[in-house]
C-alpha cells in the first residue's frame, strides 16, 4: 500500500483520538462526564497490552509455544488481589493526592526527595527501552504495510520513526498537561485509551477469525494441520528449565500490572470511583482472554502459509496482506497503532509526571531566584518542565531505538522492563502492610534490586551485543567465578530470568527487611506508616502532624503560586468555612490544619517531596518528635473509637426507648382496661343493689302490705342477693385464675358422665324456654384425666350461655364430644342469634362486654368466657368460637387426650 | 469491603497460582489432543475462565451477614 495512503489513515486516526479526548473534555466542563464508568475503567486498564504483545505474542508462540501466555496470566491472578491491595493504594492516593507510583513511595517514607529520585531513576531506565520497543512496532508495521523497508543509517529526518515521535510527543503534550495538578484526572486521554483497547481488541480477533475460519475450517482444521506438519511445540510450554521461567514470567507480570507506571496512572490515578475496581477484576482477565484466543492459530497459520523469511512477529500484519485483504490489514495495522501509541501516551505521561515532580522541580525550587515572593507563577514553569520531560523521554526512547536497540534481541525488552519494575514491589507492599518498613529499608531494597538486576540481567546482553568481554560470562569479572552474571554465587541451571528474578528478588527483600528492622522510624516515616497502613482505620479528616509558626498570607501567597489565584482564595475559603468552629481567620498566624491542607494541595501539584519543601521554606517549623507523632495518632484514632463506641450506644439508647415507649403504650391500654373492668363490675354490683334497696324500702315503709305481696319481693331480694354473690364469685374465681393461685385438683374423670351431669343440672332452665338440649353420646367411654370442678365450670358456662341466648320454643342445643387424634373435642352449638365473626376472638376477653356496654345493656357479667378460655388453658388445651354455617354459634374447645 | 470477601479474593489468587503452575500444569503440559484440540489448550482455557467466573461471582454476590463492618 502506497505510503501516503498509510501515513494518512495514520494521521486520520490519530485526529480521531484527538477529537474523542477533545469531545470528553469539553462534556466534562459541562457536567457531563463518559469517563465515571466501569467499562472505560475496565477497557482503559488493558493499556497493559501493548504493541509488544499484539505482534510479539505470535512471535514468541511460534518460538517457544504458549509461554507467551504467562505474561497474561499473571495479571489475571493479580486481578483476584485487586480488591485486597489495589482499593487500598487508591485510597490513599486519594487522601493524599498522589500522582505517580514515585509519588507513592517517597510518600510512604517520610515524604523524602532521595526516595522520589531513585524511584523515578528506576524507572526511566526501565521503561524508555520499552517506549522504544512500541515506536519500532509502530514503525515496522508501517513498513511491512507499505512494504517499504527502511535502510539503516538513515539520517533522522529521513527516518520515519522520527515522525511518529513528533506526532506522538504533540498529542501528549497537548492532553497530558492541560491541568498543572498531576493528580488531577485525563478524563479526556483515558477516553481515547479505553477507545483503543476496543479497537486493538476488535483488529485481533477478526485477524483470528479471518485466519481459523477464512485460511482454515476453524481450530480443528488448524490443529490437525499443526500436527501433520510436526509443530507440535506450539501445544507445549517451553520446559527447559522445570518450569523456572513459565513462574518467574507469571509473577513479574502481576507486579507489573499495578506497578509499572502507565499501569499506575490509569488504574490509580486516573480511578474515579473505587466501585470501578470491581468490575475491573472480571472484566480484565476477561479481555486478556479474549485478545490471546487466537494467537496460537495466527501462529500456526503464519508457519504453514507464510513464507519462511517473514519474521513470525510480523504474522499479524502479514498474513492478511498476504492474501491481499487490504481493508483487513488496515484495520491490523491500526489495532497495532493503537496498542502501542497507548502505551506510548500514558507511560510518558506517568514518567513525565515523575521526572518533573522528583528530578526537575525540587532543583527548580531550591534555587535562589524562585521564591514564593516573586510575582511570576511557579504553574508555567511547573508546565513547562513537565513539558519538557515529556520532549526528553520520547527523544531518549527514538534515540534507544535508533541507536541502541539494534544491539540488544527486541524480544525480551517488555521482560526486562517489567522485571526492573517488579524491584519496586517490596517497597509498595511494605508501604502497605507492614509500619517497621523505614525510608532507609526501602532506599535499600530499592536501590540493591535494581543493582542485582542491571548485573544479571543488562549486563548479559551488554556482553552478548559484543560491549564487554565474554570473559565476564564465562570465568566473572576479574577472574571471580562466583560473581558470573548468568550464575551468581554459583547458582547454575535456571535461565536468565528467573536466574535474574530470584537473586534481585532475594537480596531485594532481604536488605528492606534487614536495613527496615535495624533503622529508626523517624516521626514522619511513623505518621505516614500509620496513615497508609491503617488508610481503612484512620478517619476522614485530615489530621495534621506539624508544628511550627506561619503567616496565614505566606500560605495564601505559596498556593497562588502554584495553582493560580482564584483557585486558590475558593480552596482557602472553602476549607476555612468547613472547619470554622477551630479555625479562627482572624489571626494572621496561619492554623496548623491550613498547613496540612495547603501542604497536600500542593503534593498533588509538585509531589510530596516538594511539597513539604515549599512548606518548610516558608515557616520557622519547629522539630517534631516522634512520641508527639504517635500521640497525634493514637488520638485520633482514639476519637475514631470513641466515635465508633458513641454510635454504638447511641444506637443502644433508641432501641431502649423504642422498648420503653411500648411498654408505657401497653401499660396506658391496661390501665385503660382496668378502669373499665372497675367500671363494669361497680356498674353490675349496683344494678342488684338497687334493686334489694328499693324492695327493702318498700317493704319497710309498707308494713301492711299483704302477705302474698311481702313473699313476692322477699323472693325478689333473696334473687337479687344470688346474683350479686354469684358476680363477686365470678370476680374472686378470675383474679384467682389469672394469678396463678388456682390448683388443678386432677382425677380420672368420665367425659360422658360429666356432661350428663351438667345437662340434667340445666334441663330445668332449659324446660323454662322450651328449648331441647341434645347430647351426640360418643361410641366408646372417655376417660380424661381432668379438674373435675372446673370443667364442669366450663361446660355449665357454655350450655347455660346457649340457653340464654337461644329463642323460645324454637331453640335447639346440640352438644357433642368425639376424640380426634389425640385430643378431646367438645362443642356446643345452638341455633340463636348469633356472634359476628370478627368478635370470635373478642369474647373471651374479660372486658369485652365493656367496650359493648354503651350501645346495650349487658346479659352477663362479661366474665363467662373469660373464666372458660382460663380453665381450659390451665389443662393445656384451646377454646374458639366458629359459625355453625345456619344461625347460631359453635363453641368448641379442646383437651389432651392420652390414649 | 468486608474481611471474608478480601479472604474469598486472596483464595481465588491462590487457586489461580496453583493451577497455572508446576506441577499442576505439568499434567496437561504434553502433546496430547482431545479430539483434535490439544489438551494445554483446553486446560489454559477452561480454568482460565472458571477462574473469571469466579471473580464474577464474587464480586457480584452481595454479603448476606449484616454484622460484618463495612468500611
Amino acid at each position: 500500500m502506497s505510503k501516503i495512503l498509510i501515513a494518512g489513515i495514520s494521521l486520520a486516526y490519530l485526529a480521531l483520538l484527538f477529537a474523542i479526548a477533545y469531545f470528553v473534555e469539553r462534556k466534562r466542563k459541562h457536567g457531563k462526564r463518559y469517563v465515571n464508568n466501569a467499562w472505560v475503567y475496565a477497557l482503559s486498564l488493558a493499556v497493559y497490552c501493548t504493541g509488544w504483545t499484539y505482534y510479539g505474542s505470535v512471535g514468541r508462540a511460534v518460538n517457544s509455544g504458549m509461554d507467551f501466555l504467562a505474561i497474561y496470566l499473571g495479571p489475571s491472578i493479580a486481578c483476584a488481589l485487586f480488591v485486597p491491595v489495589l482499593v487500598k493504594i487508591v485510597r490513599i492516593c486519594r487522601t493524599q493526592r498522589i500522582s505517580s507510583i514515585a509519588d507513592f513511595i517517597s510518600t510512604r517514607y517520610g515524604k523524602s526527595f532521595s526516595v522520589g529520585v531513585i524511584v523515578t531513576l528506576c524507572c526511566i531506565l526501565g521503561i524508555i527501552p520499552y517506549i522504544s520497543l512500541q515506536l519500532k512496532a509502530i514503525s515496522d508495521s508501517f513498513h511491512v504495510i507499505t512494504q517499504q523497508y527502511n535502510t539503516s543509517g538513515n539520517i533522522f529526518w529521513q527516518d520515519d520513526t522520527f515522525y511518529i515521535t513528533i506526532i506522538i510527543t504533540v498529542f501528549i503534550i497537548i492532553f497530558g498537561t492541560r491541568s498543572v495538578d498531576a493528580s488531577e484526572r485525563h478524563e479526556g486521554l483515558v477516553a481515547a485509551v479505553a477507545f483503543e483497547s476496543l479497537i486493538k481488541l476488535l483488529a485481533f480477533i477478526l485477524v483470528g477469525i479471518f485466519v481459523t475460519y477464512g485460511l482454515f475450517n476453524g481450530f480443528d482444521s488448524l490443529f490437525v494441520a499443526a500436527h501433520k506438519n510436526n509443530l507440535n511445540t506450539f501445544f507445549k510450554l517451553n520446559q527447559d528449565d522445570s518450569y523456572s521461567t513459565w513462574l518467574s514470567m507469571i509473577l513479574v507480570s502481576m507486579m507489573a500490572v499495578m506497578l509499572l507506571p502507565r499501569q499506575f496512572q490509569v488504574s490509580v490515578v486516573e480511578n474515579t470511583n473505587e466501585k470501578h475496581i470491581k468490575k475491573a477484576v472480571w472484566l480484565f482477565p476477561l479481555y486478556l482472554f479474549a485478545i490471546n484466543i487466537f494467537v496460537i492459530p495466527i501462529a500456526i497459520g503464519g508457519t504453514l502459509l507464510l513464507d519462511r523469511s517473514i519474521h513470525a512477529d510480523t504474522y499479524v500484519l502479514s498474513l492478511p496482506m498476504h492474501f491481499n485483504e487490504s481493508w483487513l490489514s488496515m484495520l491490523v495495522y491500526i489495532g497495532g497503532l493503537s496498542a502501542a501509541s497507548s502505551m506510548i501516551i500514558v507511560e510518558t505521561i506517568a514518567l513525565a509526571t515523575m521526572v518533573s515532580n522528583h528530578l526537575v522541580l525540587p532543583v527548580l525550587l531550591s534555587s535562589t531566584d524562585f521564591k514564593v515572593n516573586e510575582k511570576r507563577s511557579a504553574t508555567k514553569q511547573i508546565k513547562v518542565s513537565r513539558r519538557a520531560s515529556i520532549i526528553v523521554i520520547l527523544l531518549l526512547a527514538y534515540l534507544y531505538d535508533s541507536y541502541i536497540a539494534g544491539y540488544f534481541s527486541l524480544v525480551s525488552i517488555g521482560l526486562v522492563s517489567m522485571a526492573a519494575i517488579s524491584q519496586l514491589a517490596p517497597s509498595v507492599v511494605g508501604a502497605l502492610f507492614w509500619k517497621k518498613a523505614t525510608k532507609k529499608g526501602a532506599i535499600a531494597s530499592i536501590v540493591i534490586g535494581f543493582a542485582v538486576w542491571t548485573y544479571t540481567l543488562i549486563v548479559p546482553s551488554v556482553i552478548n551485543a559484543g560491549l564487554l568481554s565474554q570473559s565476564i560470562l564465562t570465568e566473572g569479572p576479574f577472574g571471580i567465578s562466583w560473581l558470573k552474571p548468568q550464575a551468581l554465587f554459583g547458582l547454575e541451571g535456571f535461565n536468565l530470568f528467573p536466574h535474574s528474578l530470584f537473586w534481585s528478588m532475594l537480596l531485594n527483600i532481604g536488605a528492606f527487611v534487614v536495613v527496615s528492622v535495624y533503622t529508626r522510624v523517624k516521626p514522619q516515616d511513623a505518621y505516614q506508616a500509620n496513615l497508609f497502613v491503617d488508610i481503612y482505620e484512620s478517619s476522614t479528616e485530615e489530621e495534621t502532624v506539624w508544628k511550627g509558626t506561619v503567616y496565614y498570607s505566606d500560605i495564601k501567597r505559596l498556593l497562588a503560586n502554584f495553582i493560580g489565584e482564584d483557585r486558590s482564595e475558593k480552596l482557602l475559603s472553602s476549607y476555612i468555612k468547613r472547619y470554622s468552629d477551630e479555625i479562627n481567620p482572624e489571626r494572621p498566624e496561619a492554623h496548623p490544619r491550613i498547613v496540612s491542607f495547603t501542604e497536600k494541595i500542593l503534593s498533588g501539584v509538585i509531589g510530596s517531596a516538594s511539597a513539604r519543601f515549599m512548606i518548610s521554606n516558608i515557616t520557622q517549623e519547629e522539630e517534631i518528635n516522634l512520641a508527639e507523632v504517635m500521640n497525634i495518632v493514637k488520638e485520633s484514632q482514639q476519637v475514631l473509637e470513641l466515635n465508633k463506641e458513641l454510635k454504638k450506644k447511641s444506637i443502644e439508647l433508641t432501641k431502649t426507648t423504642d422498648q420503653l415507649v411500648e411498654v408505657n403504650e401497653q401499660l396506658k391500654k391496661m390501665d385503660a382496661l382496668k378502669d373499665e373492668f372497675l367500671y363494669t363490675v361497680t356498674h353490675e354490683l349496683r344494678t342488684p343493689l338497687t334493686s334489694i334497696r328499693a324492695l327493702s324500702e318498700i317493704l319497710y315503709d309498707n308494713q301492711d302490705l299483704d302477705e302474698d305481696q311481702q313473699q313476692l319481693y322477699l323472693n325478689s331480694i333473696v334473687k337479687e342477693t344470688e346474683r350479686l354473690s354469684h358476680l363477686i364469685t365470678q370476680v374472686l374465681n378470675l383474679e384467682r385464675y389469672e394469678s396463678g393461685r388456682q390448683k388443678l385438683h386432677l382425677s380420672s374423670e368420665n367425659i360422658n358422665e360429666l356432661i350428663q351431669e351438667v345437662i340434667t343440672s340445666l334441663t330445668p332452665l332449659a324446660r323454662e324456654k322450651n328449648i331441647q338440649i341434645n347430647y351426640i353420646e360418643p361410641s366408646s367411654m372417655m376417660v380424661l384425666h381432668c379438674d373435675k370442678d372446673l370443667l364442669k365450670q366450663v361446660l355449665y358456662n357454655l350450655i347455660s350461655n346457649a340457653i340464654k341466648y337461644t329463642p323460645k320454643d324454637t331453640g335447639l342445643i346440640n352438644v357433642v364430644a368425639r376424640i380426634e387424634y389425640d385430643e378431646l373435642k367438645v362443642w356446643v352449638e345452638d341455633n340463636g342469634k348469633g356472634i359476628p365473626k370478627d368478635l370470635h376472638t373478642l369474647i373471651f376477653d374479660k372486658f369485652f362486654q365493656a367496650h359493648n356496654q354503651t350501645i346495650q345493656k349487658p346479659e352477663g357479667s362479661g366474665l363467662g368466657l373469660a373464666i372458660c378460655k382460663k380453665i381450659i388453658e390451665m389443662h393445656d388445651g384451646r377454646i374458639w368460637a366458629e359459625e355453625t354455617g345456619g344461625a347460631g354459634v359453635r363453641f368448641v374447645f379442646t383437651l389432651p387426650y392420652d390414649i | 469491603m468486608t474481611e471474608h470477601k478480601r479472604t474469598k479474593y486472596t483464595l481465588i489468587a491462590i487457586m489461580m497460582l496453583l493451577l497455572f503452575n508446576y506441577p499442576l500444569i505439568g499434567t496437561a503440559n504434553k502433546v496430547l489432543f482431545i479430539g483434535s484440540t490439544p489438551v494445554l489448550y483446553i486446560y489454559l482455557s477452561i480454568v482460565w475462565l472458571v477462574a473469571i467466573a469466579l471473580l464474577y461471582i464474587t464480586v457480584v454476590t452481595k454479603k448476606n451477614v449484616s454484622k460484618e463492618n463495612d468500611e
